[in-house]
């Protein structure tokens, strides 16, 4: 039978469980989102889209939208080793090249945008 | 691991990863950037007339959803064991149910 986990009995555990809510912080920030943009689409104001309640907001999202990004990053060589030439590679070279496109993608998507 | 398991953890791989490259870079350009002095009209007509734009919207909300319930769904499956099977099943409506909506407000825009 299995047992409830205790998530702040370490901070293994409580990193864990930061891990996992960030995501779904940032699933709930994506439908209020949906939310003001179907009052958009019905009023056609773009005051709401754009005050300091929704910048704080956005803040806090993006904060957890890093945790997220960061800590699945991490994961991903732990899940799926790379090997090259049928050696695996350093799982923490493989996580500073995520970042590294992470940050790459980041940037070029805001330079072609903005 | 059963097919469907299988296919719900693709599924989360898939988005968690779509969400990590791609949310944050999403949100400085249509909640941040409009803040700091870019024209908050120049994101709602990417939203509005680019297909591509409205798609990549879908995909990277989407994803950002699915992957946040699938996630939330195993802290609860964590926190009541005994009610694992529930948990499961509520958590993926939902999400599938938001994704949905998530669709519906980008095709209206």
């Amino acid at each position: 039978m299995k047992t409830r986990v205790g998530y702040f009995r370490n901070a293994r555990y409580t990193f864990k469980f930061i891990r996992e809510l960030s995501s779904f912080i940032i699933a709930l920030y994506s439908i209020y989102l949906l939310t003001l943009l179907y009052y958009y689409h019905m009023t056609l104001s773009d005051a709401i889209l754009a005050g300091p309640l929704q910048m704080v907001l956005a803040i806090i999202a993006l904060v957890f939208a890093l945790i997220h990004s960061i800590s699945w990053l991490y994961l991903m060589p732990r899940i799926v080793k790379v090997k090259v030439g049928g050696k695996e590679l350093n799982i923490n070279l493989v996580f500073g090249l995520l970042i590294l496109i992470f940050l790459i993608i980041t940037t070029i998507i805001l330079v072609i945008l903005i | 691991m059963n097919k469907s398991h299988a296919l719900t953890w693709l599924l989360f791989a898939g988005t968690a990863t779509i969400a990590a490259l791609l949310f944050p870079a999403f949100l400085i350009y249509s909640q941040i950037a409009p803040a700091l002095g870019l024209d908050i009209k120049n994101v709602l007509n990417e939203l509005s007339n680019n297909i591509l734009f409205k798609l990549i919207f879908f995909i990277v909300i989407g994803s950002v959803i699915y992957h946040g319930f699938y996630r939330f769904k195993a802290i609860l499956q964590e926190q009541a064991p005994s009610h694992e099977g529930i948990i499961e099943i509520m958590m993926i409506a939902l999400a599938i149910i938001f994704v949905l909506l998530a669709l519906a407000v980008v095709i209206l825009l």
